[in-house]
């Protein structure tokens, strides 16, 4: 335990198997929610990503939320390098813009004007969509 | 709401440093030990520790057949007990429990179980950016003898916490009863009674109840009662109160309330009743944040009509023992709080006397209070805390109980208000009540209290070995960054200028898929068919009608009226654009580079041209979309996301880097106080003390020295002071 004049060896840290961030944003008319959900599985020999996306909407701000759509893709291994910066730093503007799109496809699938495959795609494409001038 | 309406005394005793005096309810305060208890309990861990020789690698642990000796959810704010309650619920339903053998899957769908719960959780009220970080980790492996092992899942989440409020009375009473304060937020009973037990030196041992009704269908009113007595005294208080917002950003919360008070109270030797009926109203402006600072105005007014009545012997012209009461009482006042300081200002004034048709004396009151942690960002600061009353009254026929009595705890000058101004010199080195002048109470009065404090010892709320998991600090970062780009994104989509962006190259695109759609239907026409161009025009078909809903939803509004403007620059990104995207699953455009064999030579090169077009129009997009965050709608919506911002990050670290599970640490006071008339001028007090905190809460004691005794006055050689007092660890 730390004292304020002599600090102890601080203890070893620990080796997490899971780190689950979870963004849940929204929107300034409080009609809509997305969460965006980046979980990292670590095991002794690398790293791999799962994002989950869910869209959450309602006609007026004093009811309640109701789910429209909720997607779990893995993380492409190309997009490996983006989904650990994302992690570390957040998601940029594009890949906001990108988490918007999926929100619209998500309900045109619902619709039928977009596929299931399409939402999918555009799900997992917010990391993709990161930006290469942002911080890696 | 008014939920401290009854009679109370601001405490003198150790304003500890950075920490705002905050009125001590002495009634509450068994009530407000219990949860310390509780606390204490849970912060007893077991000395259990073994290091896992594949921490990574829990299919291990599962095959060799290891069984669970402990399951652990941590959170910063688990020592509270709703929390700690609703930990202990989701813990009961995890897939994996302990005794059982060890499951890798089982292992793994108690993280998302545990996510879901907290992000789904609106207990603490909702935000519009909210983060959760969970962990799981293995730990404390037993791999020689009995194979155990300890699951252990921690999670840190954004939700606020209780002491955000904007009034210091309301933090103080949120950190009084944490418990009951962070459930009653939401939960709003329709009633609720309390058990009162307490000692203080005025009043000796004392007991009673409390009692809330909310009144039916209307949570905005409530009923009050409270009850308390002892050998020598007596306070029963009878209350019915409300609240209203509005709109209005000087008059932004209106409470009210209508009360019967009756109390009887020695004042040094003297036995003092006191019967009233008040009605009075507070008011609180909106606050005003700024990057730096929240300031909150408050004003209030209260009538009130009784009597009172004292054992005194005399009556004079000048002070009255007993006669009819009635006073009419203003009072105003700003807090303002920066992350690492605190200060109030009130003034109050009263007109008063044996009716409110024979107002013979106006009293005035003043108070400055200022509290600072330096440096802060630190678990270990010193703080400092000051306070300056002054007070004056003039007129004749003033009640005994009216007059300014002074010591380590005295009257507030609105007795059944939250809102505490002091109505006495406050000097702990004298009990309370007995810095009476000439035995008749005072006419003038000025206190000045300086309190220094340093924290010893402590333990960070998230402990050492959380902060530095992997994952979890960049994690937070990663959040608060996000949460800051959306809202930077927000105000720049809401601007006048990317409205314009948005239409004019929204119009544009359009028209280059509408052609590019035109092109396609003339290929398929009039190329003979092949699997190759089918599959291609397949392609070209869903990726330029998944460009047109973007182009769609960017402009033209939904069944919710919605729009996304915002998308539409998503065209412009080759990671993802259903146009220009490379790699395995080219965009529209670069697939235009590889066409199958069959297409007249006309229209592919009508293609072509189409395709450089797009491209250039494209390629003006994504300039335009940079261009703009160089505007000064840009820096004004970067300016505006990072304002919104501040105070969550504060907030957030502060969790991490300031606030402490408990600490101990070692407290100097000083206090100077003259009360007029009184022969014998200034008091002093100098003392010391041991200050306990836990998280935001301090309990501090110790004693202050007297250094100019006078024992016939009841003055002896010092007091023993003690105090609960907050810190302001979020503005």
């Amino acid at each position: 335990m730390p004292t304020a004049k002599k600090k102890k060896k601080p203890k070893d840290s620990i080796q997490p198997t899971h780190v689950s961030v979870t963004f849940t944003i929204v929107t300034p008319n409080q009609l809509r929610k997305i969460v965006f959900t980046l979980v990292k599985l670590s095991d002794a020999t690398n790293d791999s990503f799962s994002v989950m996306f869910e869209l959450d909407e309602r006609a007026d701000a004093s009811k309640p939320f109701q789910l429209v759509i909720q997607l779990q893709v893995d993380v492409d291994h190309n997009d490996v390098a983006k989904a650990a910066a994302t992690q570390k730093n957040g998601l940029d503007s594009d890949q906001h813009a990108q988490a918007l799109v999926a929100g619209d496809t998500a309900k045109d699938a619902q619709t039928g004007a977009a596929t299931k495959q399409d939402a999918e795609d555009d799900a997992k494409a917010i990391v993709s969509a990161r930006n290469p001038s942002s911080p890696q | 709401m008014r939920s401290l309406g009854h009679q109370r005394a601001v405490n003198a005793a150790v304003p500890a440093f950075g920490l705002r005096i905050i009125s001590l309810v002495h009634q509450r305060s068994l009530a407000a030990s219990l949860p310390v208890g509780l606390i204490l309990v849970s912060m007893a861990t077991t000395a259990y520790s073994q290091s896992c020789s594949q921490p990574l690698n829990p299919a291990f642990y599962e095959e060799q057949q290891f069984s669970v000796r402990k399951i652990q959810l941590q959170h910063p704010l688990d020592f509270v007990f709703f929390v700690r309650s609703s930990l202990n619920r989701l813990k009961g339903s995890l897939p994996l429990q302990e005794g059982q053998i060890f499951s890798k899957d089982k292992y793994d769908r108690g993280v998302s179980i545990i996510d879901k719960a907290f992000k789904n959780d609106d207990a603490f009220g909702i935000s519009l950016v909210k983060v959760v970080v969970v962990t799981a980790s293995i730990q404390n492996c037993q791999e020689n003898g009995p194979k155990t092992i300890d699951v252990v899942y921690r999670v840190f989440s954004t939700d606020p916490v209780p002491s955000l409020k904007a009034s210091p009375e309301k933090r103080a009473e949120s950190v009084q009863e944490p418990a009951t304060t962070s459930a009653e937020l939401n939960t709003l009973p329709l009633y609720k009674v309390k058990p009162i037990f307490g000692y203080e030196d005025a009043r000796r041992g004392y007991g009673g109840g409390e009692l809330f009704l909310r009144m039916p269908g209307n949570t905005q009113e409530q009923f009050h009662l409270l009850a308390t007595g002892s050998s020598t005294s007596k306070i029963v208080d009878v209350t019915f109160s409300g609240s209203r917002t509005t709109s209005k950003s000087f008059l932004n919360l209106l409470n009210y309330d209508l009360s019967y008070n009756y109390t009887q109270i020695p004042v040094s030797d003297v036995r003092s009743n006191k019967s009233i009926l008040q009605a009075r109203f507070n008011g609180f402006s909106k606050p005003r944040d700024t990057l730096s600072r929240r300031t909150l105005l408050r004003y209030a007014a209260s009538i009130e009509a009784g009597n009172q009545q004292s054992d005194l012997s005399v009556s004079t012209d000048k002070t009255l023992n007993r006669s009819s009461y009635g006073a009419i009482r203003v009072y105003v006042g700003a807090a303002t709080t920066t992350r690492y300081s605190e200060g109030t200002l009130s003034y109050g004034l009263q007109s008063g006397g044996a009716g409110l048709d024979h107002l013979t004396f106006t009293k005035h009151v003043g108070d400055l209070t200022y509290s600072r942690r330096f440096p802060g960002g630190t678990h270990a600061p010193w703080d400092v805390d000051t306070r300056v009353s002054f007070g004056h009254i003039h007129g004749n026929g003033i009640p005994f109980a009216d007059k300014f009595f002074g010591g380590n705890s005295v009257n507030p000058f609105s007795p059944t208000d939250e809102w505490t101004i002091p109505s006495g010199p406050i000097v702990r080195s004298i009990p309370a009540n007995r810095l009476n002048g000439n035995g008749l109470g005072g006419t003038s009065f000025y206190s000045v209290n300086l309190t220094l404090g340093k924290v010893v010892y402590f333990r960070p709320l998230i402990p050492a070995e959380v902060e530095n998991a992997n994952g979890f600090a960049s994690g937070i970062t990663a959040a608060e960054n996000t949460a800051q780009q959306f809202f930077e994104d927000d105000y720049l989509v809401a601007s006048q200028e990317f409205k314009d962006l948005v239409s004019h190259h929204a119009g544009v695109l359009k028209g280059d898929l509408d052609s590019l759609q035109l092109t396609f239907s003339e290929i398929k026409s009039n190329t003979p068919t092949n699997p190759k161009l089918d599959s291609f025009l397949r392609q070209t078909d869903r990726l330029l009608r998944s460009a047109q809903r973007i182009i769609g939803h960017a402009t033209v509004p939904d069944a919710e009226g919605h729009t996304n403007p915002q998308g539409l620059v998503t065209l412009s990104n080759p990671n993802v654009s259903p146009l220009i995207k490379e790699g395995e699953q080219p965009g529209v455009l670069n697939m235009i580079s590889q066409l199958p064999v069959g297409i007249s030579p006309e229209l592919t090169s009508k293609l072509q041209k189409q395709k450089a077009s797009t491209l250039q129009h494209l390629e003006d997009l994504r300039i335009a979309k940079d261009e703009i965050k160089k505007t000064d709608a840009g820096k004004k919506a970067r300016a505006n996301a990072e304002r919104d911002m501040t105070r969550p990050r504060e907030v957030i670290d502060s969790l991490r880097h300031e606030v402490n599970s408990y600490s101990i640490g070692i407290v100097g006071l000083f206090d100077a106080a003259r009360i007029w008339p009184d022969p014998f001028a200034t008091r002093y007090a100098i003392g010391g003390a041991a200050r306990f905190s836990i998280v935001t809460v301090n309990f501090t004691a110790g004693y202050a020295v007297n250094p100019t005794p006078h024992k016939d006055l009841g003055q002896g050689r010092g007091a023993f002071v003690f105090s609960l007092t907050y810190t302001n660890f979020f503005r």
